[in-house]
């Protein structure tokens, strides 16, 4: 089913881990952002829910991956609703304060509730995933996968259209009788089902969860989504697996590679605003269409 | 008679080329893009330049990789594994906060690689040795103090100087909201009350709070005659700051991360005067023969004073090249794990910057001729002086003029 | 009874009343204008007809049904639909995909039972909106013209029985306005849907509705014929000015 790793650099494999996960949260980014184009700006609380609710079920009792996944893909679902009710009501700027407010307060919960949190230390000692590099890895590659598809699909389907509508304009949407509430919240929770269930993989993967692995993810989430180019999921996924990607290679040149991780992002968003592998499909869709014409 | 000269000579040049071809490659791990990160750097580059200077340990050179972790536990492990498979390394030293160090164990574990940490203060970490010494005995704590010990260091203080010497009957705590601070805080709090003094008020503000005003009145209306603090954050400016301004009646003693530096001074326009710090296992005292010098030469030598966190990572590569000598198969990880556990860099001798003994679960044996927290204060004349324990005192323990004791 | 009828609509914001009571009907197939200056509430009365504004007072009884408050949602779907002055098209999708969206909407999702019917019923709206060499277009590359036309065929996609058509012919030149003209007529006469129409554009505007309601400063100031209202001395003063006559007989 999968290139098998050539491979077995332990170290590439590693990095690989890490990049497919941060493609499922650059992809549920965009399943809700990029396509209603309500732009959430607290990703990261969203990720929290489902590794911390691992972290504490951890701390009385050793959760296996097959049960806790499946937890936090409901638990994260609700709290998407939960969360989505009062704020998809907001316009523009003000949902993405709101959702970045939520993200501020669950990061500053974490750090004060330390009893229950750990905070700063986060918490420690969570199952892992499996019990080898290899098929942990293997683990990840299938979530991954099958959280992009899923995604997909839904984002081309009728679905996913209807989605898009609202991004364009929600009044023309209403005119029309669609009932737009439900469809916001639906996206939703779809994007926090499988942001959620991406943090509880992350939690067994490291064995740990704490703010380190959590918080930064708001921003990057969105960074990466619209460097690889939202509305389309696999862009934006590509995105994550890259970025990430480069991010670790740069990691080389020591001082130099947030600046250089900078420069990349600079360059792609001023000179392929509608993000990279957005426009390298366009791009292979005319050549495709071209060959086919001859 | 030539050949057999010429030959000889030939092997014995062979011989040294493989020697110098083999080496210690040791990874380090730290957040270079912050202080912390620099002290680790730069202590370790100074103790890897003079040991190789003078021939490296058992004729082998130390070879440094230095692996950026940017304070995340998902760095850190990429690194742990970039370095134990692509760079194969023979031992790690650094890594900077609790949160990565504790998350890691379980990947050093899998690595089975020996690691000596330096900036991760948090008990748990050396607890985890305990609950299963076979699988995370890679791991031992050079540094720095863990949190408790740290605040062992400040309630000795209290209870066995300001208690004595000033009758003191009332305590606050104001503390940063950090696990880490939080526990050296509550522990000096524990030794003061066992002392007799009664802890009046408790806040725990979080991190980032720019007044502390409200805090500073309720502590003295409380009749607090000492703060205790743990502030790990850069917050400590404002708050020693705000304390000389308000001439707040109750004297500043704890654990301000900020005021073990020199710069604290100009940080905070010189209103650090009577701020009152211990320095976990370091500081500009003669801990050992070698830690003045030391701290001297460090300045020289890159333009800063060294950091709490430079002293362990200084003394990792001696602890290292100690057990090393000492092993009775040196590339034999257990051996070496053996010959570790037997370090002592004893309180006042003349090895290491700081005094270095392992308790069996690879923590840092606290008290007697082991570890030590000396207490600091930013004296009147401007001078930063080691006050406590009276062994290495540099100047004598100033009351603020204000405080009517 | 009417099909759809509005009594004593009330609506102020702030100290300024927008709509002072109007009372007006619309039946079943008729074509019905809505004559008035800028400012006069034309547009208002839309917003809360068709839900996007909540009337202070009154009635809107839509099919036996006082409607009056319900959400947009709900209004479409019992089957008035209205367009908007500034055309709304959905960006990023082309001109099919964004008459899928309203066959997608719950009042189409009872009527359409599976993928081949709604294909169909979305080309034969195309083909009698005249967009077929557009169909495949996506929106943001479309002139004003056919972004017109698109935002009258979205209304007419979930198959309204009341259209509000809010200036449909705005920016639009003669030729550009006959197609649009057209298209509004045959869906009123094959479908009997009911148009209700705001517009500026005198001429199309007279020659298109039956029935002429006059209002301004909210109020309703006449009701009839176009050619009644023309002569009517209260819409010549507020409106219409001395050519007003001129512009029905040509």
């Amino acid at each position: 089913m999968y290139i098998f790793p050539v491979f077995k650099d332990y170290y590439l494999l590693n990095v690989f881990s890490i990049a497919v996960i941060y493609a499922v949260y650059a992809a549920s980014w965009d399943f809700l952002s990029g396509f209603t184009g309500k732009e959430n700006f607290g990703h990261a609380a969203f990720i929290a829910i489902g590794g911390y609710m691992i972290g504490f079920i951890s701390s009385v009792y050793p959760i296996k991956p097959f049960l806790s996944i499946p937890l936090a893909a409901v638990v994260s679902a609700i709290f998407g609703i939960l969360i989505g009710l009062p704020t998809l009501k907001l316009k523009g700027p003000y949902f993405a304060l709101a959702t970045l407010a939520v993200a501020t307060i669950f990061e500053k919960l974490s750090i004060s509730l330390s009893d229950l949190t750990g905070g700063e230390e986060g918490i420690y000692g969570i199952e892992f995933l499996t019990q080898g590099q290899i098929s942990s890895f293997y683990f990840v590659l299938t979530f991954a996968v099958l959280a992009i598809l899923i995604m997909y699909i839904l984002g081309k389907s009728n679905f996913g259209l209807i989605l898009k509508s609202l991004r364009s304009d929600e009044d023309a949407a209403r005119a029309l009788g669609i009932k737009i509430n439900f469809y916001k919240i639906s996206a939703f929770a779809v994007s926090s089902m499988f942001a959620g269930i991406a943090g509880s993989i992350v939690a067994h993967f490291y064995g740990y969860i704490g703010p380190d692995i959590v918080y930064p993810l708001s921003l990057n989430s969105i960074i990466m989504a619209v460097v690889g180019g939202i509305g389309g999921i696999v862009p934006a996924a590509l995105g994550g697996f890259f970025l990430t990607f480069i991010s670790e290679m740069l990691s080389e040149f020591g001082d130099w590679n947030q600046l250089l991780y900078t420069v990349v992002l600079i360059l792609s968003t001023l000179f392929l605003p509608s993000g990279i592998f957005n426009y390298l499909g366009a791009k292979i869709r005319t050549i495709g269409s071209k060959a086919g014409e001859k | 008679m030539k050949k057999v000269l010429s030959f000889l000579l030939v092997v014995l040049l062979s011989f040294s080329i493989f020697a110098a071809a083999k080496t210690w490659k040791i990874g380090v791990l730290g957040p270079y893009q912050t202080e912390n990160g620099m002290w680790v750097q730069q202590a370790v580059q100074m103790a890897a330049d003079e040991i190789n200077a003078d021939g490296g340990i058992l004729g082998r050179k130390i070879e440094l990789v230095f692996q950026d972790t940017e304070g995340s536990t998902q760095k850190m492990q990429t690194a742990i594994i970039k370095l134990t498979t692509k760079d194969k390394v023979d031992f790690i030293i650094g890594g900077v906060g609790s949160g990565p160090v504790l998350a890691n164990l379980d990947i050093m574990a899998r690595q089975k690689i020996i690691w000596l940490g330096t900036g991760a203060a948090s008990p748990d970490v050396t607890k985890k040795v305990a609950e299963n010494y076979s699988k995370y005995k890679y791991y031992f704590r050079v540094g720095t103090l863990d949190s408790i010990a740290q605040g062992k260091s400040v309630g000795d203080f209290i209870a066995n100087y300001l208690v004595p010497k000033y009758n003191v009957k009332k305590a606050a705590i104001i503390s940063v909201d950090l696990v880490y601070a939080k526990e050296i805080a509550e522990t000096a709090a524990e030794i003061a009350k066992q002392a007799g003094v009664e802890i009046v008020y408790t806040d725990y503000f979080p991190a980032g709070t720019a007044d502390f005003s409200a805090s500073f009145k309720k502590a003295t209306e409380a009749g607090a005659q000492v703060i205790i603090d743990a502030i790990v954050t850069a917050d400590g400016i404002q708050f020693t700051k705000q304390w000389y301004d308000l001439k707040v009646n109750a004297a500043l003693v704890g654990a301000i991360a900020a005021a073990l530096k020199p710069e604290f001074k100009d940080q905070t326009n010189g209103k650090c005067v009577y701020e009152t710090s211990a320095y976990p296992n370091g500081g500009p005292a003669p801990l050992t023969t070698k830690t003045l010098d030391f701290f001297e030469k460090h300045e020289n030598l890159y333009g800063v004073a060294p950091g709490f966190i430079s002293f362990p990572a200084y003394n990792t590569l001696y602890v290292l090249k100690e057990a090393l000598e000492n092993a009775k198969n040196p590339d034999n990880d257990e051996d070496v794990i053996k010959a570790l556990e037997k370090v002592v860099f004893p309180l006042g001798g003349d090895k290491g910057v700081a005094p270095v003994k392992f308790t069996e679960n690879h923590d840092l044996v606290y008290g007697g001729d082991g570890a030590s927290g000396i207490i600091f204060q930013w004296s009147k004349s401007g001078s930063w002086n080691a006050v406590w324990p009276y062994e290495y005192k540099t100047g004598e323990w100033e009351k603020p003029e204000w405080i009517n004791w | 009874m009417a099909l759809l009828d509005i009594n004593n609509l009330y609506k102020k914001f702030g100290g300024l009343v927008a709509t002072n009571n109007i009372t007006f009907s619309v039946e079943k197939g008729e074509r019905v204008g809505i004559l008035g200056p800028n400012g006069a509430g034309k547009t208002t009365i839309f917003n809360q007809v068709s839900g996007f504004i909540k009337p202070d007072g009154g009635e809107i009884i839509f099919n036996g049904e006082n409607i009056i408050g319900k959400s947009p949602e709900f209004i479409a779907k019992k089957g008035i639909v209205r367009t908007f002055q500034i055309v709304k098209p959905f960006k990023g999708m082309n001109v099919y995909d964004n008459l899928k969206v309203a066959t997608l909407s719950p009042k189409m999702k009872e009527e359409i039972k599976n993928e081949t019917e709604r294909k169909k019923w979305i080309e034969y709206i195309i083909d009698i909106c005249e967009l077929k060499n557009v169909a495949y277009t996506m929106t943001d590359l479309l002139p004003q013209g056919y972004l017109k036309k698109l935002e009258v065929a979205k209304s007419l996609a979930i198959k309204p029985k009341v259209v509000l058509l809010d200036e449909p012919f705005a920016g639009l030149t003669h030729s550009e306005i006959e197609p649009i003209s057209k298209v509004i007529i045959k869906a009123n006469e094959v479908s009997g849907t009911s148009i209700v129409l705001i517009e500026h554009r005198l001429k199309e505007f007279m020659q298109l509705v039956e029935r002429v309601i006059a209002i301004d400063y909210g109020e309703k100031i006449a009701e009839g014929t176009p050619e009644e209202i023309v002569k009517n001395k209260k819409v010549i003063e507020s409106y219409l000015g001395k050519g007003g006559e001129e512009i029905v007989n040509s």
